[in-house]
């Protein structure tokens, strides 16, 4: 059953203010930061939408907790559309869908202590009926996480990467979410950390039954995580597909070039040898006409400058935008 | 046999903190060799940057040398003036390219007057300035950046972050260093473009026999691009050996317990996790470093502290494991 459907969805960013464009009288510049993709999270899955920096992943995970509106399109939970939602509607959404976001030490409030940070989200939603088992709940959140009972009195400046890490995580669950989206929550973590939190987020989601749109570069971290891979280059979905096909068999050009990276440690690969792709990602202001991909792809040919390529089912379920 | 360019010698080096000195690094022995790539791993913290900067002497002034040597070519660098080192060592025979290119170039200069100024301050005979400028276009060329005679002319802030690390690439290979400090140039950069500025990197390093001590927390790139790798924890070298070996075979637990980290695609079950926390630089623990998050520690790893020792050829471990086998 899906939980999550996103439908069509655009978001160009216009930027037309600003004393020198309105004297060049240029027109406002649009940024199509997501142009048109369409995919859906079923429940108890991970999702994982990779891709370099500026391709709009961002923007999504944003788009599907409506912390920004689309420009068109929708999105739609658990059947219904959340750009429609009221007041009331939209504040259970709030606290079944939750985000856990990239930066682990200034995502958390420097004067509050974790007891404060943790139990925030209770108050807002007015889920405590009495504050003497407050402390209760925020221990048994810590634990959750596998946090002792003695970090709920200290100050995030007090604690490392990994341990705000686990704090912000138990944040985001104190109201008990279905769906959670991770915004690169490994970045700038140690290895030895990083193992830790997939370890944990693996065991959260089994036990609470939990959604992840998980947001990454880390391609090894993808593999290891999610069930279904999304590819994005320059605001579309280039590729789309189970994890263990896509891995197997890249079918889409950018995605071959961003993974042939990603040969296992023990082979001779090496960089000297490894044929890159050339150039680097395009402008979103300005994309390049046809398939944005062409101008640094070494099979493009003449359709490609001319005709965008479609999202097309190549093999069982296995979707990619290309011409070959 | 090849030649050793660098050798670093029983280092220690200490912080000042609060009136107290700080260890930061010690007892590190590391060479080396003439077009090598050496990678240099470990977590953040371990003072693989401390060891970089020790290096090109760039240590602040609360930092002082406690014991040891690096000599590079035979020369004790400790010994030199610093008004020497800098006209003959520092930027000339050993360069460093750094993590943040855009901290390192001048955002009001533009790029090629800066790599204009280096050419000239390099030139002993000096050029006239048409024939430096061609030789700055060239340069650029060279590490790949199109359109060159154009992009001379424009500011740090109109280059991406990929070009910019080509840009100082390009600045630092100019003076034909011997040693190249690469400190993880390419941890802000996308996967792509990651995979061209090493590439680049390779193959200048054919080209110009170049050495490298590549510092970096990331066990895949240093798996495809160096010749030999050395593991840092807690201010210690903990092995170093050959890349290959080093992935087939680590020796010491904490190389072991770092590969089973990662996140490898063949398995999906549990990953391995190492328990504990890097040591605080204010209370090591006595004895080995990793003593205490070690699942192999005995007695003897509590009170005396392992050398990195000999195990096989071209393969250094500390760990009392080793030294148990052999008796």
């Amino acid at each position: 059953m899906e939980l999550v459907k996103v439908k069509n969805l655009k978001k160009h960013f216009v930027n037309n203010d600003g004393f020198l464009y309105k004297i060049a009288n240029k027109g406002p510049i649009n940024v199509k930061a997501v142009d048109g993709i369409n995919f859906e999270i079923n429940k108890q899955d991970t999702l994982a939408i990779v891709g370099e920096s500026g391709c709009g992943k961002t923007t999504v995970a944003r788009s599907v907790l409506r912390l920004v509106e689309p420009t068109q399109g929708k999105i739609l939970y658990k059947g219904k559309s959340i750009n429609d939602f009221n007041k009331n509607e939209l504040k259970e959404f709030r606290s079944n869908a939750q985000m856990i976001l990239q930066d682990p030490k200034s995502s958390l409030n420097p004067r509050f202590i974790v007891e404060e940070i943790v139990s925030e989200p209770l108050y807002i939603h007015h889920k405590i009926e009495d504050d003497s088992n407050l402390l209760d709940r925020v221990w048994e959140l810590l634990d959750m996480v596998g946090l002792s009972k003695r970090y709920s009195e200290l100050f995030p400046h007090e604690l490392s990467g990994g341990q705000a890490r686990r704090v912000g995580i138990a944040r985001s669950l104190a109201l008990r979410p279905e769906f959670l989206v991770c915004d690169e929550p490994t970045s700038g973590l140690d290895i030895s950390i990083m193992s830790a939190i997939l370890n944990l987020m693996k065991e959260l989601q089994e036990k609470y039954r939990l959604t992840y749109l998980w947001i990454s570069h880390n391609l090894h971290e993808v593999k290891y995580i999610s069930n279904k891979v999304v590819v994005m280059y320059l605001g579309k979905i280039v590729e789309m597909a189970d994890t263990e096909s896509i891995f197997d068999k890249p079918l889409h050009p950018y995605t071959e070039a961003l993974f042939s990276s990603l040969r296992g440690i023990n082979d001779d690969w090496t960089y000297k040898n490894h044929e890159i792709v050339k150039g680097e990602v395009p402008s979103p202001i300005d994309p390049p006409s046809g398939c944005s991909f062409h101008p640094r792809c070494k099979y493009s040919f003449e359709k490609c400058k001319k005709i965008e390529p479609k999202l097309e089912n190549k093999k069982e379920d296995h979707l990619t935008a290309c011409h070959l | 046999m090849p030649q050793e360019i660098l050798n670093i010698n029983n280092l220690a080096v200490e912080y000042k903190n609060k009136g107290n000195y700080l260890q930061v690094l010690k007892n590190i022995d590391l060479g080396i060799d003439r077009g090598e790539i050496l990678g240099l791993v470990g977590e953040s913290g371990s003072g693989k940057s401390t060891l970089g900067k020790t290096i090109l002497r760039l240590l602040p002034d609360s930092a002082r040398i406690k014991e040891g040597s690096i000599r590079f070519k035979g020369e004790n660098i400790f010994d030199l003036s610093e008004k020497k080192f800098n006209k003959k060592i520092r930027g000339q025979e050993i360069a460093m390219i750094i993590q943040n290119p855009q901290n390192a170039l001048n955002p009001v200069f533009k790029v090629g007057t800066q790599i204009f100024d280096v050419l000239y301050f390099q030139s002993s005979q000096k050029k006239k300035q048409k024939d430096l400028k061609k030789e700055a276009v060239n340069i650029l060329k060279k590490v790949g950046i199109s359109d060159p005679e154009y992009r001379f002319d424009e500011y740090p802030h109109q280059f991406s972050g990929g070009m910019k690390q080509r840009v100082m690439l390009a600045m630092a290979f100019i003076s034909n260093p011997s040693l190249l400090i690469a400190d993880e140039p390419t941890t802000a950069l996308d996967l792509t473009v990651e995979a061209q500025i090493l590439n680049l990197l390779s193959n200048l390093v054919e080209e110009y026999k170049t050495s490298i001590l590549y510092i970096s927390h990331d066990l895949g790139v240093v798996a495809g691009l160096s010749d030999r790798i050395a593991v840092m924890y807690a201010g210690q070298i903990v092995e170093v050996a050959n890349s290959q070996k080093l992935f087939d075979s680590p020796n010491h637990p904490y190389t072991e317990a770092l590969l089973k980290c990662l996140p490898d695609y063949q398995k999906k079950d549990k990953l391995q996790t190492i328990p504990g926390e890097v040591p605080d630089l204010e209370n090591y623990p006595e004895g080995c470093n990793f003593q205490s998050r070690c699942k192999y520690s005995f007695d003897r790893c509590q009170k005396e502290n392992p050398n990195l020792e000999k195990i096989a050829p071209e393969h250094f471990s500390a760990c009392f494991l080793n030294m148990d086998k052999e008796i």
